[in-house]
């Protein structure tokens, strides 16, 4: 039977510039679970976006902690990627459609959009002292 | 993130090698905005870019705005040798339809 690994990344001053470091450890926890390469690379895209986020807009730029937790099995993965900011809103974004000439098209919204659309469950939970936690599931 | 720079008569190539997130993506936006002011069109070869995140979409949807749009020299940024797992977040915004994609760097340049 296929046993759950799981793997953390912390820091205390993270910002925009640890968004490589993180995409490595989600690499290599990859590597170590097998997940396929179409797998690690949404995962990677997913988790780069909210933790973009946080960085960017929860923390407005200032360094802040954040903590990813992955955990492998043998047909999900779930990552939770925690932060002490006053939280931020989230939901799922509108589909954007291709017939908005470019002068129309929003420039905002990608990175949820690419979240909900290469993930198949996003949670959201606001909790000041344990961390607002953001979970995400793929399926493998 | 690496950007090499290469001058055509009609258009500029940039060469993106590495990772574009929301690190480097204003280096990026500004090497584009730096190559419309020098040649009004543009091709990024993205052969060896492992990953763009939507802050280099956007600085990409930004670039395109600003070439088409202008009212003298209007010129266009096209994208040429996409790896399919970059072709794939284009299509997820819905922008695979706003941009041009070549299979290579050569009929980019010829496009122009």
């Amino acid at each position: 039977m296929h046993r759950w690994q799981t793997h953390h990344w912390q820091t205390q001053q993270g910002t925009v510039r640890d968004l490589r470091a993180i995409a490595t450890f989600l690499a290599d926890v990859g590597a170590q679970c097998q997940w396929n390469e179409a797998a690690l690379y949404h995962l990677q895209t997913a988790v780069d976006e909210a933790c973009a986020n946080v960085f960017e807009h929860a923390y407005e730029g200032e360094p802040g902690p954040l903590v990813v937790e992955v955990s492998s099995g043998e047909r999900e993965v779930v990552v939770r990627i925690r932060d002490w900011s006053d939280g931020f809103e989230l939901g799922p974004p509108p589909i954007p459609d291709r017939t908005t000439p470019l002068e129309e098209r929003p420039i905002g919204g990608l990175g949820l959009l690419f979240i909900y659309k290469m993930i198949d469950e996003v949670e959201y939970e606001l909790d000041g002292k344990r961390g607002n936690c953001l979970t995400l599931r793929k399926r493998l | 993130m690496d950007i090499q720079h290469k001058e055509h008569k009609r258009c500029e190539v940039l060469h993106v090698t590495g990772r574009i997130d929301s690190s480097n993506a204003q280096q990026f936006e500004d090497a584009l905005m730096k190559a419309l002011d020098n040649k009004s069109n543009v091709v990024v070869n993205m052969k060896n870019v492992e990953y763009m995140s939507s802050a280099a979409i956007r600085a990409l949807i930004g670039a395109l705005k600003e070439a088409q749009g202008r009212t003298l020299r209007k010129g266009n940024v096209v994208l040429a040798e996409t790896p399919d797992k970059i072709r794939e977040v284009f299509g997820i915004a819905a922008l695979d339809t706003l941009f041009t994609f070549y299979d290579n760097e050569t009929e980019a340049v010829g496009s122009f």
